[in-house]
């Protein structure tokens, strides 16, 4: 039953956070209501037992990208920005799109999902952490090692991409 | 004892190994040691060479004439349902196939290209970007090599776009100037069509046999359209009509790179990929005309062009199509042996040829206009030599390599084939003497028409020349007919080529020979006494503009799709509607001014009639390209409804 | 109230998944689609996060990791573009930027 209220109550910020996020005026208030859906997603996380996640999730997301979104907003004017028309003028065909892909989303939900039952939980299993280390540094090593090529590359781009041309 | 054989796999890698060398520490030893990067890069394509020339002898000796080496083996876990029903994995393996179709191919595609490249290194000797250059150059010998000695469809694929990379970087090697940029573009959008084509027949491989390997594969169902994408793949690659248009541009590259890349080795590959898929083509007789016709246009369109150039290495550029054109012929009329044997022949004279313009262009310091030229007979002594036969064999004078694959071509046309193919032949043979004696004529022995102090290449070039006109006598002799002089010697071609592809049927008609030689005689008559004139009319308008091709793709498509809608509408208006007009005023003026009247209506006319239908026709598609992010992000979640919508509720 | 299942999960991330491609589609702010694809991603890790809870097993929440970074890096170089068009264009609006065409 408190499952059940926190479900609702969680996804309801969730939803709302990104609903807002992406109707906002200003770019400050969309990363400030971004913020708050992506804790909602947190909170999701934690109900589902990813408590690692829950953990990066703050950290990584809310932490990091989306100070860097504020940092960015603050460095670039956006003023101006808030003052112009905030939808492309051919909107309505967008949102045409994005119905037909709610409605075939919608379709499918209605279809039912059908999976196979799930495994047992095994017994006495080592805690969350423990589990995602395993896996993320046995079978996902290389990926993971890749994975922290990408980041360093996208670091060097950022760099270069936002250096000023002055001071190469 | 290592066995050259067992270890195949090193044949493309010591050209990867040369490149790379050449990349990481070309630009220190750039101003240091310039000669150093020459050696590494000849070294490295003279390995291979040895190494194929070591695997191929011992596979003539092996019982077993098809030798398969898998280094890696990638099968992702991945099913995939056949259009027969049943499950396969796709299988994409690092694995070798040396039979006697790929030997003939890695011993041309290592031996012309070692000598191109030590001709290289006397040729770009003064360019800036040496290293690069020769980089570049390593890199296409290994993807081409990857591409010959594939075991399946998908490496030889990956070989595939690799060579049209290395192709896009040396034919924008000047990357400063702007037509040799513009040629580099050109060259790869034209080969990204036929690509899609060709990617696609590979699937149809995939999805009806189950597996891409070169050995898997049958005759079987879905024939006719696998090989109807392989052959529009091939056409691409080969410069076939009507994707001929981007071989004549590519000759912006520097000479080398026109006699290795866009003569001898890449452009063949549509060849050898026909040849390879020998069975499916065999297999479905409409696609085997189809291949026929496309060659038979292309042999005597681009022949006809090749009248009318005066750039030299356009004239050689609309022979090579016409040449490739020729090989289609006979892959078309079912004698693959024949069209492998016109490409190896090929091979030699054309990349000599190719060289021996280049010692004249290097010689003259970048000139390429014929009719500027003239005088070089006695002052370039090796060069003349070297090209005229070179020429000679290229026309088909009795005794030289072009005379005995080509002949033999039109033997095959004259026996399987039907009597208007074989006048095609003849009459593009005709054509090929005639501009072949107009370049040597007005290159060599007319009077010059300039004033520059002419000396001869140095040795690093005109080596390679002499090596390769020693060639282009003798490669001609491995191929006779029975019916001339029976030997092993003298039939090792298509002997050696029999396991591969097929028996060879010989087509017992002595008189052929004969109308070959008058008219290749004729020609080069034809061409001594007319070679000075520059024809003017319609007719020669027609030829130089190569039949306004070109412009008109760029009416229909460049411009059809570039430019945008409110612009044509007014333009449709000027068009149409006051072209109409205008039109019958010109009508009526013109009837006395016909000859005028033809070239500026008629043709210019029709390019434009066919613009504006395309323009029409483009009307929607034209605005989805509009450069916004968005609309291109729309159009992916229309894909992602779509797919959502009508995959749903099926297995997977 | 009935009891959380899969299915309210699933339906929350397709309903965040709607929300991200109307943000993308629609706005003309460079930055707010940048949030717009976050909000995307996110719904993909709810997914994977429901599954993996659904399956017993943690790969799912491995690729949520990998995710969160490949995000991490999209967000870095994303902003970093968006301020050197910023200094050579003066603006963010996603429409004023169409030289990518022809």
């Amino acid at each position: 039953m408190l499952d059940t209220f926190f479900f609702y109550a969680f996804a309801l910020l969730t939803v709302a956070g990104a609903a807002l996020a992406v109707t906002m005026r200003s770019a400050v208030h969309c990363a400030v209501w971004l913020i708050a859906s992506l804790l909602g997603t947190a909170g999701l996380f934690l109900m589902q037992q990813a408590e690692f996640l829950f953990a990066a999730q703050i950290v990584l997301y809310v932490g990091g990208i989306m100070v860097l979104f504020l940092f960015v907003i603050m460095l670039v004017n956006l003023e101006a920005a808030a003052r112009e028309r905030q939808m492309r003028k051919r909107w309505p065909i967008a949102l045409a799109g994005v119905l037909l892909l709610a409605a075939g989303l919608a379709r499918s939900l209605e279809e039912g999902i059908r999976l196979p039952a799930p495994r047992p939980a095994p017994e006495a299993a080592a805690g969350n952490v423990q589990q995602i280390a395993t896996v993320l540094f046995g079978e996902y090593l290389l990926p993971f090692e890749v994975a922290s090529v990408l980041l360093l590359v996208a670091i060097v781009g950022a760099i270069v991409m936002a250096q000023r041309e002055d001071a190469r | 004892m290592v066995s050259f054989l067992d270890q195949l796999h090193w044949i493309p890698l010591f050209p990867l190994a040369g490149a790379a060398l050449l990349m990481v520490f070309g630009p220190m030893l750039e101003k240091r040691a310039r000669a150093l990067i020459g050696f590494i890069a000849c070294a490295a394509v003279l390995l291979s060479l040895l190494w194929s020339a070591g695997a191929v002898f011992e596979l003539s000796q092996s019982v077993e004439r098809s030798f398969e080496v898998v280094k890696f083996r990638w099968e992702p876990g991945l099913q995939f349902r056949l259009a027969g029903g049943g499950l396969a994995h796709l299988r994409a393996d690092w694995g070798f196939l040396l039979d006697p179709l790929s030997a003939v191919m890695i011993l041309v595609v290592t031996g012309i290209s070692f000598l191109i490249h030590v001709y290289a290194t006397g040729y770009m000797a003064s360019a800036g970007g040496y290293y690069r250059f020769f980089g570049y150059l390593n890199l296409f010998v290994f993807f081409m090599l990857l591409l010959v000695m594939a075991n399946n469809y998908l490496l030889l694929f990956a070989g595939w776009e690799g060579v049209g990379l290395a192709s896009y970087l040396l034919i924008g090697f000047f990357f400063d100037r702007k037509a040799a940029g513009d040629a580099a573009n050109k060259a790869f959008l034209t080969n990204r069509i036929a690509d899609a084509a060709l990617i696609l027949g590979i699937l149809a491989i995939f999805f009806t046999r189950g597996s891409v390997r070169f050995l898997d594969l049958a005759a079987g169902p879905w024939a006719a359209t696998i090989a109807l994408l392989l052959l529009i793949g091939a056409m691409g690659k080969s410069a076939q009509f009507p994707f001929h248009v981007w071989l004549p541009d590519a000759m912006e590259g520097p000479t080398p790179v026109s006699a290795l890349i866009h003569a001898a080795t890449m452009v063949t590959a549509g060849v050898y990929l026909i040849a390879r898929s020998n069975l499916v083509f065999t297999a479905s007789p409409d696609v085997a005309n189809l291949v026929a016709l496309v060659g038979a246009i292309s042999a005597i369109f681009a022949a006809s062009v090749a009248l009318a150039q005066d750039d030299i290495k356009r004239v050689l550029a609309y022979s090579t199509i016409s040449q490739l054109g020729f090989m289609f012929l006979a892959l078309g009329v079912g004698a693959y042996w024949v069209a492998i044997f016109h490409l190896f022949t090929h091979a030699f004279f054309k990349a000599l040829l190719f060289l021996g313009a280049g010692s004249i262009i290097h010689a003259l310091h970048g000139e390429h206009d014929l009719h500027r030229m003239g005088g070089l007979f006695r002052k370039m002594p090796v060069t003349h030599a070297t090209m005229l036969i070179g020429a000679l064999a290229l026309a088909g004078a009795p005794g030289m390599a072009g005379f005995f694959s080509k002949d033999e071509i039109l033997a095959q046309l004259y026996g399987t084939g039907s009597p208007a193919l074989y006048l095609i032949g003849i009459l593009t043979s005709l054509m090929t003497a005639f501009y072949m004696w107009r370049l040597m004529q007005l290159a060599f022995y007319a009077k010059p028409a300039h004033a520059r102090e002419v000396r001869e290449s140095p040795l690093s070039m005109t080596g390679p020349l002499v090596v390769l006109a020693g060639g282009s006598v003798i490669v001609g002799w491995l191929g006779l007919p029975e019916a001339w002089a029976a030997g092993p010697l003298f039939q090792t071609f298509q002997n050696w080529l029999e396991p591969a592809l097929g028996p060879h049927q010989e087509v017992k008609a002595g008189w052929l020979a004969g109308v070959a030689v008058l008219v290749a005689v004729a020609g080069i008559w034809l061409a001594w006494r007319f070679h000075d004139r520059r024809w003017h009319g319609p007719l020669a308008n027609l030829l130089r503009n190569h039949w306004y091709v070109d412009q008109l793709y760029h009416t229909v498509i460049v411009r059809g799709v570039a430019h945008r809608g409110g612009y044509y509408l007014g333009h449709f208006d000027r068009l149409v509607v006051d072209g109409g007009v205008n039109g019958a005023a010109a009508f009526t003026r013109g009837l006395s001014r016909l000859s005028m009247f033809w070239d500026r209506w008629v043709i210019d006319g029709a390019v434009r009639a066919v613009g504006t239908m395309a323009k029409m026709g483009s009307f929607p598609v034209r605005f989805a390209q509009n450069g916004s992010v968005q609309s291109y992000a729309l159009v992916l979640i229309a894909g992602l409804v779509a797919l959502l919508w009508f995959s749903f509720g099926r297995p997977v | 109230m009935h009891p959380v299942t899969l299915y309210h999960y699933v339906a929350l991330s397709a309903i965040l998944l709607v929300i991200g491609v109307f943000g993308v589609l629609t706005r003309r702010n460079l930055v707010v689609i940048l949030m717009s694809i976050e909000i995307i991603l996110n719904a993909v890790n709810i997914n994977l996060v429901t599954f993996s809870r659904h399956y017993q097993h943690v790969t799912g929440q491995v690729f949520a990791i990998f995710i969160i970074a490949v995000a991490v890096a999209e967000a870095a170089v994303g902003l970093g573009i968006l301020i050197a068009l910023f200094r050579n264009q003066e603006t963010v609006q996603a429409d004023e930027v169409n030289l990518l065409k022809w």
